[in-house]
């Protein structure tokens, strides 16, 4: 059979039968407690810590292990026991004062977050129109990856699809099937040598998940329905903002093709690469499948594959990456792929060939760095000998293919029996397997484990069920506003320029902005700046600003709105209570730093003042005013206000010019 | 591979539902797991029927998605309930249990209940003590690598807190057969809440035991790729087989982490938390051992009994009549009263500090507990006095009270704890003439009386 080793970089989605759907992860605003942190980040869906996540060094860490339970109908589960073959151990990173026994596992869940059941509830009620559960039970999915401590993740239907369950997205109906309420997972941190790490500030925050019917036939419907959904997810003011707070599951299948889930999308830039390469490698995936069976490969030739301690005979090898492997006491293991040959360079997906496959299956099942291949060898300093002596060491025919993989033994050993499983289940199955899939930073999608089934749903026995009546009249008064009917709102009633009503419409901080607002009687767009510009340039300036409350914001802007200070001296406090012990109050900080502003009697003095300094400035004339201005701007910033001052220094000059 | 089916739970059918729900689905011949469509005003359910849970809404339907999820739907008797075709068995439990190889040391398996010997029943959605120890070890096959066999048996499947002298009879009695059949160790899953109390027990009924007898259990449920219980089972079984160590120990994880057990004397251990893995603490003494995720085992204690042949005559009798008491400020001293007319004939005083009991309250206050003691005492009782510090040891005579309290006969029982005080003078009241009690309280006799305190016994906070 012949064949094109390139993958195409484009399709006919309509006549390939493309469907897509969505579901849309989305971290829920809601404090548990009452403490600053959860006022100001949100609290966790089981327990009081704060939503609070961390780039500060953790305080301790524990080692976990897990194993592969039994699932609900008795059978461990295909995904536990896939699992199971890479014997993880986990690193969780942990913090004093914003974890607890909870998120470590070493205590049982408190009563369940009722704001972020609320606030759940009413999303998927009034911005997505589904029907409400009238009884929440929280359910422990397994998940033994590392990401959950206890080896599930709780999670609970809180509404299911009714009449009018949809959303416009230009002009067309995508319908919305389900909301769940669940826990966000551990934060992955990478991996210490084989050991995969794990933070745990992320873990037990509320997540609302919205998942779409597959109504979607193009690309660029799934993005604008992305879109879409977020937006009205932060119209409320209900949802966490930033990096991470959001992530998609993208499900993705081509008529011929089958049900994939690319997990984890958190890059919205990338929403439309991955749904075409995923459409584009069911294709090909197809296609390699017959080309699999034109050669006659099945799977008991699979199946017999083995490993081999192949180092030997790279003793002389050049290549550094071998030489600094062996070193370590690394060995080079190798296989046949039984008539592979020319096989591993076909590409799956534009620059994604059968061999990026097979690396990222050894990644996931061995934890391996990657592997070598047939058909891209002789190259990175190995020779053509080498090849060949790797060919007959292996007792490689001539139209099989093999894989070296380099690392530790065990990693190499496990390497095998991973590809050993992922191809033979390629080729029993009828068709494309279901699995999930990870996102790749280059739009391409690598494998990660196969689509888990219904087994691995199970009660939460440490949660009551929870009548969720008496939320029901508060959930239908409640009326959100949409974004456009928002952005209106800002801009004819509160002054604020497009731009800056468009970005804070769906900023999850606009509740708060309105708020300071009203409270404080001070001009919107002093607030919204603060908000949205300077607190971000302080960020970025390495200033932690997380450590602001939302009270400090309240009283920062009360001075403002009865001149105490003046606007420009807002980023000047901003890092001062950043910085500051937290016992010192605003106010004194505005006294100490010598923030208050100056009646205009003691203003004038200044000017006199200065102006007397550099009194040969006035032989400009009113060309005076320019040099003037600046020097008692250096004196005055903050302590009045700029048009004050050009105001009083133009009397100034004036009188002693007369 | 053996295959078997595991027994039944005794939870009502229904479970919670209320009369009028309870009678539609026995007329419609549903029943839990049955697969349902529910019509309601507008909404259509279709899904497994679940039962209802103790705490849940007695009028909403509990169903079990095609996607996993259950949800629950408020109903009245207008809800129309269709029974479709294609139940889920959800009590589908296949145990497939690895064959014994041969050659391996045989250890002998007992299991008595607890959080380890349970999971969650699918239907009603709580947890209950059903597992046989072969479900267990089922999960753990490495296990079938190392050891074999001799016996498992499943004596009891009670929690924690329903255990008392007549089940720690038996599990004496049949490990102590097992020991005298020749195994090489007795491995006990039990409730974690009593497991001091049981490993206690077994300590003084198993005297002089020639090879370990251990206790082991878990803090986490079954159902999770956490559950401690598979390292804390996997390192009990290792020691049974292995190690040269002749006692009465618990096997329990040794910190947070999933990287060591602690193996303490069954008398001078304690739960010390509530809910963490690392719940087991040894008070006044250091570990005998601990033995890592590799089955590396490790003495930290130079005074080790050591494995030997021979049989192991068990003592089993054990007196009831036995009370442990808490002394606390203002408590009254009829509650000592009570236990004189009642008849008790032993009692553990578990007093403040260095042993005290209040001896000189105001007189006005009529709180003379002392005065409450001597009485017991006179009547022929005997009182053991131990602290509620736990930590550390009693003494007669620093002050002017405890001299008092010692002087009217109360035994001081040195740094023994309360609980093991307790079994101990249940044990040692059954067994022993009156006359020698007092004695045979006061020596050692599995480890429960350490004639030194070290420094590194003592657990303090450390951040
Ligand atoms: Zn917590």
């Amino acid at each position: 059979m012949k064949f094109e080793t390139k993958a195409p970089t484009d399709i006919d989605y309509e006549k390939e039968g493309t469907m897509i759907g969505l579901e849309f992860h989305q971290q829920v605003l809601a404090p548990y407690g009452d403490d600053d942190l959860n006022e100001k980040h949100g609290g966790k869906l089981f327990c009081a810590c704060p939503a609070y996540l961390r780039d500060d060094e953790a305080h301790f860490t524990l080692k976990r292990r897990f194993r592969a339970m039994a699932g609900e109908t008795g059978d461990v589960d295909i995904t536990a026991q896939f699992e199971k073959m890479k014997q993880g151990t986990t690193i969780y990173e942990a913090f004093h004062d914003t974890t607890c026994l909870v998120e470590l596992d070493e205590e049982p869940i408190s009563p369940i977050n009722e704001n972020a059941m609320f606030r759940a509830l009413a999303m998927a009620k009034k911005l997505f129109k589904l029907e409400l559960v009238d009884e929440i039970l929280v359910s422990r999915k397994t998940i033994i990856d590392g990401s959950n401590t206890s080896g599930f993740q709780r999670t609970a239907l809180i509404a299911y699809e009714g009449k009018n369950s949809y959303i416009d997205v230009n002009g067309k109906k995508i319908g919305i099937y389900q909301a769940n309420l669940e826990e966000d997972s551990a934060k992955n941190m990478g991996k210490e040598g084989a050991i995969k790490k794990y933070r745990l500030d992320r873990l037990g925050i509320p997540l609302i998940e919205i998942a779409t019917k597959p109504d979607m036939r193009t690309p660029e419907e799934g993005l604008a329905t992305a879109m879409r959904i977020g937006e009205l997810l932060r119209t409320t003011g209900f949802v966490r903002r930033g990096q991470g707070t959001i992530r998609q599951d993208l499900n993705v299948s081509i008529k011929k093709g089958t049900r994939i889930e690319i997990k984890g999308v958190s890059d919205l830039d990338l929403v439309q690469l991955y749904i075409r390469n995923e459409c584009i490698r069911q294709i090909r995936m197809l296609e390699f499948l017959k080309i699999l069976e034109t050669r006659k490969i099945t799977s008991t030739m699979i199946k017999k594959m083995k490993g081999k301690d192949v180092s030997k005979l790279f003793k002389n090898c050049d290549a550094k990456f071998i030489k600094s492997a062996l070193k370590k006491k690394h060995k080079v293991i190798g296989t046949i792929v039984p008539e592979f040959k020319g096989l591993i360079g076909y590409e799956l997906q534009p620059d994604y060939r059968v061999g990026t496959e097979f690396s990222e299956i050894a990644k996931v099942t061995a934890g391996a760095g990657g592997i070598l291949h047939s058909d891209e060898l002789p190259k990175f300093g190995i020779t053509q000998e080498e090849v060949d002596s790797v060919r007959a060491q292996l007792k490689a025919g001539e139209n099989d293919g093999f894989v070296l993989i380099i690392g530790p033994k065990e990693v190499g050993m496990r390497t095998v029996e991973g590809l050993k499983m992922a191809i033979s289940l390629w080729l029993e199955s009828d068709g494309l397997i279901p699995e999930v899939r990870s996102p790749r930073a280059d739009g391409t999608t690598g494998y990660l484990r196969p689509l888990p089934g219904k087994a691995r749903m199970y009660p939460e026995t440490d949660a009551k069920p929870i009548s969720i009546s008496k939320y029901i009249n508060k959930i239908e008064k409640l009326e959100f506003e949409m974004p456009e009917d928002r952005i209106k709102r800002y801009i004819s009633k509160m002054k604020l320029s497009e731009e800056l009503a468009i970005q804070l419409s769906v900023h999850p901080q606009n509740t708060f902005f309105e708020e300071l607002v009203a409270k404080n009687k001070v001009d919107a767009n002093i607030v919204a700046n603060t908000l949205m510009s300077t607190v971000i340039n302080l960020r970025r300036a390495n200033i932690p600003v997380d450590r602001i409350t939302n009270k400090d914001y309240h009283q920062i802007f009360s001075a403002i709105g009865k001149g105490v200070i003046s606007k420009d001296s807002i980023d000047k406090l901003l890092t001062a209570i950043a910085n500051s012990d937290k016992k010192t109050s605003v106010n004194k900080l505005i006294k100490s730093l010598g923030l208050e502003m100056m009646n205009e009697e003691d203003v004038r003095e200044t000017i006199s003042k200065v102006v007397d300094e550099n009194a040969s400035f006035l032989e400009r004339g009113m060309g005076a005013m320019g040099p003037l201005m600046g020097k008692c701007m250096k004196v005055l910033s903050g302590k009045a206000d700029g048009k004050l001052i050009s105001k009083l220094l133009k009397e100034e000059i004036q009188s002693r010019l007369k | 591979m053996a295959k078997k089916k595991s027994k039944k739970t005794s939870t009502s059918l229904y479970g919670n539902y209320n009369d009028m729900l309870k009678s539609r689905f026995e007329s419609l011949k549903i029943q839990p797991g049955d697969h349902i469509v529910i019509k309601y005003g507008e909404k259509n359910i279709d899904g497994n029927l679940m039962a209802q849970t103790e705490m849940g809404d007695p009028s909403s339907i509990v169903v079990k998605l095609d996607n996993g999820y259950n949800i629950g739907i408020k109903v009245d008797e207008t809800v129309h309930i269709i029974k479709k075709a294609g139940s889920v068995d959800l009590e589908k439990f296949q145990i497939r249990v690895p064959k014994q190889k041969k050659g391996l040391p045989g250890i002998t398996l007992l299991g008595t209940g607890g959080t380890i010997a349970s999971r969650i029943d699918y239907k009603t959605g709580g947890v209950v003590m059903a597992m046989e120890p072969e479900e267990i070890f089922a999960s753990l096959p490495e296990l079938f690598e190392e050891v074999s066999f001799d016996d498992v048996k499943s004596l009891f499947t009670l929690a924690s807190e329903d255990l008392a002298s007549p089940q720690w009879k038996v599990m004496a009695k049949h490990s102590a057969d097992a020991i005298n059949d020749g195994t090489r160790g007795v491995v006990l899953l039990h409730g974690t809440d009593t497991m001091g109390y049981s490993s206690a027990a077994l300590s003084f009924m198993l005297p002089d035991v020639p090879v370990p007898v251990v206790f082991t259990g878990a803090q986490r449920s079954s159902d999770r790729g956490s559950f401690d219980g598979a390292f804390n089972l996997i390192s009990a079984a290792r020691i049974a087989a292995n190690a040269d160590i002749a006692s009465v120990m618990v096997c329990m994880h040794g910190s947070s982490n999933d990287d060591y057990c602690n193996i303490s004397r069954g008398t001078k251990v304690r739960k010390m938390h509530t809910t963490r893995r690392d719940a087991f603490l040894t008070i006044n003494d250091t570990p005998m051992m601990n033995i890592d995720y590799q089955g590396i085992m490790n003495e930290l204690n130079n005074d080790l009994p050591r494995r030997k042949k021979g049989n192991v005559d068990p003592k089993l009798e054990y007196d009831e009549k036995v009370a442990l008491i808490k002394i606390y400020p203002g408590i009254a001293p009829d509650l000592m009263d009570y236990y004189i007319d009642k008849g008790y004939h032993g009692l553990i005083i578990e007093g403040t500090g260095l042993g005290h009991v209040p001896s000189f309250p105001p007189k006005e206050d009529n709180r003379d507990f002392l005065h409450a003691v001597k009485r017991a005492v006179d009547e022929g009782i005997f009182v053991g006095m131990t602290s509620q510090c736990l930590n550390g040891r009693v003494h007669p005579y620093v002050y002017r009270s405890t001299r008092i309290t010692y002087q009217s006969g109360v035994i001081y029982l040195e740094d023994m704890l309360p609980e093991t005080a307790l079994i101990k003078l249940g044990w040692t009241l059954a067994n022993y003439e009156d006359k020698s009690v007092a004695k045979i309280m006061s020596s050692n006799l599995a480890g429960e009386i350490s004639s030194r305190s070290y420094y590194q016994e003592y657990m303090r906070n450390e951040i």
